[in-house]
């Protein structure tokens, strides 16, 4: 899992040809712009978290999602979004507990934020980032394995629920 | 691994020697040899002909150097490099083929991000298919890493649809706290 998520950022020596497209120079400028976007976007959100109390309302409200109303199971994005809000006010053992897998994840999926809003400032000279395909069946794997352990009722796996 | 001329360390997948150039006991390529490469159809129909399907606006189309070697490919189009098929491709390469691969996307951001943080089956398909357009892009089989790019994206949609329906219902249900709790 690590592995594959570090490939998916640094372009992975040896098992890729690193990022696909882009333009180096012009990549570096959309870029910054991109994450100054981000920025300004994540101070908004946490300005919001901060100054509207719902947080109470979102952890210690009942269960909404279909899946699990309907199955009764956790499937791997159970607690997300309590994680996220945990994430939100600074609670990252708070996120961590809610859904680790998510937690673990989110570093990467905020580089792909980051690269995406560059794109909207110069589409085509960020490049993509190339990840061998064996990488992302380890991740399916381990999003499988994910899902079967935190279902599991007993001591240790049921740190993985949320 | 080390060399076995001159003793120098190199990463695992080098196949040459960063020291002295020569030869590593070469770990083979492993997509080339577990499934041999798609029919040479399929490199003449990117390479040779011009009304072949153009996959993408963002097929390669500048140059542009690979982190891991010196070769550029200033083309308009993708060109297959000059390797005869089954041949081992030369090192150090940008690729299992020694060329740029071709920009096709697998949307797998979108998998994670829903698998992860919303909407079972959506995301888990959308990373499957997301591994098999990889796994046809490493097999040269561009064509048909076209098809699954297709399917990848396809099953993001469904899967951003399921969001905005299960964000829906949260912004309902926190609407409606306000109101009860006011």
């Amino acid at each position: 899992m690590r592995a594959a998520l570090l490939q998916s950022v640094g372009g992975g020596a040896g098992l890729g040809p690193g990022p696909i497209g882009g333009s180096p120079g012009r990549g570096a400028a959309a870029l910054t712009q991109g994450l100054l976007l981000s920025i300004a976007a994540a101070a908004a959100i946490f300005a919001a978290a901060a100054l509207f109390p719902l947080r109470d309302v979102l952890l210690g409200g009942p269960t909404l999602c279909p899946v699990r109303l309907s199955t009764g199971l956790l499937c791997p994005g159970c607690g997300s979004t309590r994680a996220f809000v945990a994430g939100l006010h600074g609670d990252l053992l708070g996120a961590l507990a809610a859904n680790p897998l998510a937690t673990l994840a989110s570093p990467f999926l905020i580089i792909a934020f980051v690269k995406q809003a560059g794109r909207l400032f110069d589409e085509g000279a960020v490049g993509r980032t190339y990840v061998a395909s064996r990488w992302i069946w380890a991740l399916f794997a381990v999003i499988v394995l994910y899902t079967v352990l935190r279902n599991l009722p007993w001591a240790p796996f049921t740190a993985l629920a949320p | 691994m080390e060399c076995p001329n001159c003793g120098a360390s190199s990463s695992d997948d080098a196949l040459f020697c960063a020291t002295c150039g020569k030869p590593l006991a070469a770990p083979p390529p492993e997509p080339p040899m577990e499934a041999p490469p798609a029919p040479i159809d399929d490199w003449g129909q990117f390479g040779a002909d011009p009304t072949a399907p153009q996959p993408e606006p963002g097929w390669v189309g500048a140059p542009q150097a690979s982190d891991y070697g010196t070769q550029t490919v200033p083309s308009e189009s993708y060109v297959p490099p000059p390797v005869a098929y089954g041949e081992v491709p030369p090192p150090p390469t940008g690729g299992y083929y020694g060329g740029p691969r071709p920009n096709i996307p697998n949307h797998l951001v979108w998998g994670i991000l829903t698998a992860l943080f919303c909407c079972l089956p959506a995301g888990v398909v959308s990373i499957v298919y997301a591994a098999q357009v990889n796994g046809k892009i490493e097999r040269g089989d561009y064509a048909a890493a076209q098809r699954y790019s297709q399917n990848a994206r396809t099953w993001a949609i469904v899967s951003a649809a399921l969001s905005v329906v299960y964000v829906a219902i949260i912004v309902m249900f926190v609407l409606g706290m306000g109101v009860s709790g006011s």
